[in-house]
């Protein structure tokens, strides 16, 4: 039999690495999630822990509340930057783009740790503020870039055309700019809020102990309790699912113009 | 007379940052209820002018007045004209209702905050409460009647809930026409709306909107490139080349009467001639003398002969009215008539409609009416560039720098600087002439071509035998005995 070079075969590497280090992994969380810590059996108890003790639905509650804070925070300082960004008038616009994205070059570890340095040396106590002015931080790229590319899709004749029915430039800007520009603010805002409630780094460097999302609870128990930690897990995994089911409808809708990331 | 104009143009000039003048020292009334044609080759400024008249660009110099007041700092959304966008514009996020109901909800809106900022102010609270509820209610049923008469306009009566992208491209151009007619603008602006559509339905549409214009008695300013839309459309067509206006005229009078000949080869097809007129009513172009019913020339001076094809009428080589004799190179089936090409003794080549088929290859004579021979005054005869002494043998004008013979000239001195049209040689590469530009217009002189090709803000015109076409990029270089200077005080 002679081999024949396909297209689909210069998939198989990701294909392979894709089945053992995320389809495999999940598996096991799977697995671990109904296998009690103690017996070793099958158990119900560690899902229902997780959807049930006042410990984690209340992470859970925190977890949502402080992603949709820095959402929030991130659409508020990234949609005016982006916006300003795609004006055509403005001539810098890479290079601020640019500046943006450099940070993002240094690993978000090494970041976070320096903004612990710097909040001490400000003597700035750690706390829940410090700990979503750093998602703010982290994030914040993953806001503008999505927005800045639908905003640059819009056709100006649609702008000028609200212009002529009477629109002045604020109602211009709320009912054609921002309904069309709002694919990018739903993919910036999953880019944002996805990884928010999930992060365990930038907490736990950044609130000093003094609050715990999601993605610490998880980490912490995985070492106590790795069948709770594990349904926990799965628990998370649905809410994101959740979430990218809810942008996909949203996208759907908004067919013409696309600024989705998937 | 001065008050039925609803919009005046005055000194208008639009330079954007790369410094060409797209509208240059524009001038225009129009009047009310007329439908006004805007016609030139694409780049020639017809857009630019609608969309200062929109709003949308600022004129770097000149006045734009509507009804007599200057609104050349009124914001688009204060003016009372309206647009029809080229792409049609619609808004993806709204239905057709939401379309055509844009404007009025934006109104309404107003009104209603307005009515709110006038009870703060009222004595009697209650009966400007009683106001505002009667407009708040009323808002509604209002919006939703002027849509549905807008939609009756258009001919989509019932499309109210349809998803603009569903719609065809003339059922979206329909939709864009009544997003603008529903606002009641005084002024409708129309910018090639037709251009996207295929040929048949264009030609319902010109007929549709000329309808419209009748029953409604909006001014209409319409924006196209396309002769035979402004001529079925239009009650006055501005003719723009290069952003100058060329000619302001009715259809027939500029198919009939065109001032030069590129408004000639412009609207409708024509042969266009170099021609002299050694006297009142006497013309001679391709080596023959003919009556024509012109006076007013100066003696021998160069004139362009323009003769439209259904003009030229064909007979037998033996005629005693033949006036020129020629063989037929080519010949086209038109419908309604042969549409001939026929080379002349003179190697002069004539576009002739004739009903009567003739073979390729065929003898035949041809004769003109004198009456149906149109002298136009050249515009030009020469190139002539103001210019200045770079060195010796060196000259700078038309924005580069030629060699030259300067004997009697200083260096800086300023001259003025004179290339026949003959002189100027258009070379295929853009960078191995001394300048490089784009060629704007073409006309086919029977003999040879006439193209102006436009390097910067300086437009070369040049004779050639070699056809080339629009846009194409070229270079020009002038050999050194054509080019004449003179003293700037001659």
């Amino acid at each position: 039999m002679k081999f024949r070079m396909k297209r689909s075969y210069l998939a198989m590497p990701y294909a392979v690495y894709l089945m053992l280090l995320i389809f495999v992994p999940l598996l096991f969380i799977l697995f671990y999630a109904f296998v009690s810590d103690k017996t070793g059996g099958f158990t119900f108890d560690n899902i229902i822990r997780a959807l049930s003790s006042a410990e984690a639905i209340g992470t859970f509650f925190y977890s949502i509340l402080y992603g949709a804070l820095t959402t929030l925070i991130c659409f508020a300082i990234g949609y005016p930057v982006a916006y300003i960004l795609s004006q055509k008038r403005f001539k810098m616009s890479g290079i601020i783009i640019t500046l943006f994205i450099i940070p993002m070059w240094v690993n978000f570890l090494i970041r976070t740790l320096a903004l612990k340095s710097i909040f001490y040396s400000a003597d700035i106590p750690l706390g829940a503020g410090t700990a979503v002015f750093g998602m703010v931080y982290d994030f914040l790229p993953f806001m503008i870039l999505p927005i800045y590319t639908s905003l640059l899709k819009i056709d100006k004749n649609l702008i000028e055309a609200s212009e002529d029915l009477g629109a002045n430039p604020r109602a211009a800007l709320l009912k054609t700019i921002l309904p069309l520009s709002a694919p990018g603010v739903v993919s910036g805002s999953l880019m944002v809020f996805m990884p928010s409630i999930s992060t365990y780094a930038i907490t736990d460097t950044l609130s000093g102990g003094k609050f715990r999302l999601i993605g610490s609870l998880i980490n912490m128990s995985s070492f106590s309790n790795a069948g709770y930690s594990a349904a926990l897990a799965m628990v998370m995994l649905a809410l994101i699912l959740l979430s990218m089911l809810i942008s996909y409808k949203f996208n759907d809708k908004e067919e013409t113009q696309g600024g989705g990331l998937w | 007379m001065a008050d039925n104009i609803i919009i005046e143009l005055k000194n208008v000039s639009k330079r954007f940052a790369g410094g060409n003048n797209v509208v240059d020292n524009l001038n225009l009334r129009i009047k009310k209820g007329e439908f006004v044609t805007l016609l030139g080759p694409s780049g020639c400024g017809k857009t630019t002018t609608l969309r200062m008249i929109a709003g949308f660009e600022l004129p770097t110099s000149g006045d734009v007045l509507l009804n007599g007041a200057s609104i050349v700092n009124t914001p688009p959304h204060l003016r009372p004209v309206n647009t029809v966008f080229q792409k049609y514009a619609l808004f993806p996020h709204y239905n057709v209702f939401g379309n055509i109901a844009f404007g009025l909800k934006i109104k309404s809106k107003r009104l209603i905050a307005q009515k709110r900022a006038e009870i703060k102010q009222a004595t009697d609270k209650t009966a400007a409460i009683a106001e505002l509820k009667s407009l708040k209610a009323n808002a509604k049923n209002e919006i939703e009647k002027k849509v549905k008469s807008a939609l009756k306009i258009v001919g989509l009566s019932d499309y109210e809930r349809r998803d603009v992208n569903s719609l065809s491209g003339g059922q979206q151009q329909r939709v864009a026409i009544a997003r603008a007619l529903v606002n009641e603008p005084e002024v409708l602006l129309l910018d090639e709306p037709l251009s996207s559509l295929d040929l048949k339905l264009r030609k319902e549409m010109q007929l549709e909107l000329k309808e419209m214009h009748e029953n409604l008695g909006i001014t209409f300013i319409y924006v196209t490139h396309d002769q035979e839309e402004a001529l079925t459309m239009s009650d006055t067509i501005v003719v723009m080349k290069d952003g100058v206006i060329q000619q302001v005229g009715t259809p027939a009078d500029t198919y009939n009467e065109p001032v030069n000949a590129f408004v000639a080869n412009f609207i409708g097809d024509s042969n266009i001639f170099d021609g002299v007129m050694p006297e009142d009513r006497l013309v001679v172009f391709d080596g023959l003398t003919f009556e024509c019913a012109d006076v007013g020339f100066k003696k021998n001076e160069k004139v362009d002969v323009v003769l439209r094809p259904e003009d030229i009428f064909i007979t037998d080589v033996s005629d005693p009215a033949a006036q020129i004799t020629g063989t037929v190179i080519s010949s086209i089936f038109k419908g309604v008539h042969y549409e001939m090409g026929v080379l002349s003794e003179n190697a002069c080549e004539y576009l002739v409609q004739n009903t009567v088929p003739r073979k390729v290859g065929e003898n035949v004579g041809m004769y003109i009416r004198p009456f149906d021979i149109h002298i136009m005054k050249k515009p030009y005869t020469s190139n002539i560039f103001e210019g200045e002494i770079a060195g010796a043998g060196k000259v700078g004008f038309g924005g580069g720098i030629y060699d030259a013979s300067t004997d009697g000239f200083e260096t800086g001195e300023k001259v003025w600087v004179r290339v026949p049209l003959g002189g100027v040689e258009v070379v295929d590469d853009m960078d191995a002439g001394v300048v490089g530009g784009e060629i704007t217009t073409i006309l086919f002189k029977g003999t040879h071509y006439h193209i102006d090709v436009k390097c910067g803000n300086f437009i070369y015109r040049v004779n050639t035998d070699v056809q080339w076409d629009d846009y194409d990029r070229v270079g020009i270089t002038i050999n050194p005995e054509y080019i004449k200077l003179y003293k700037t005080e001659a």
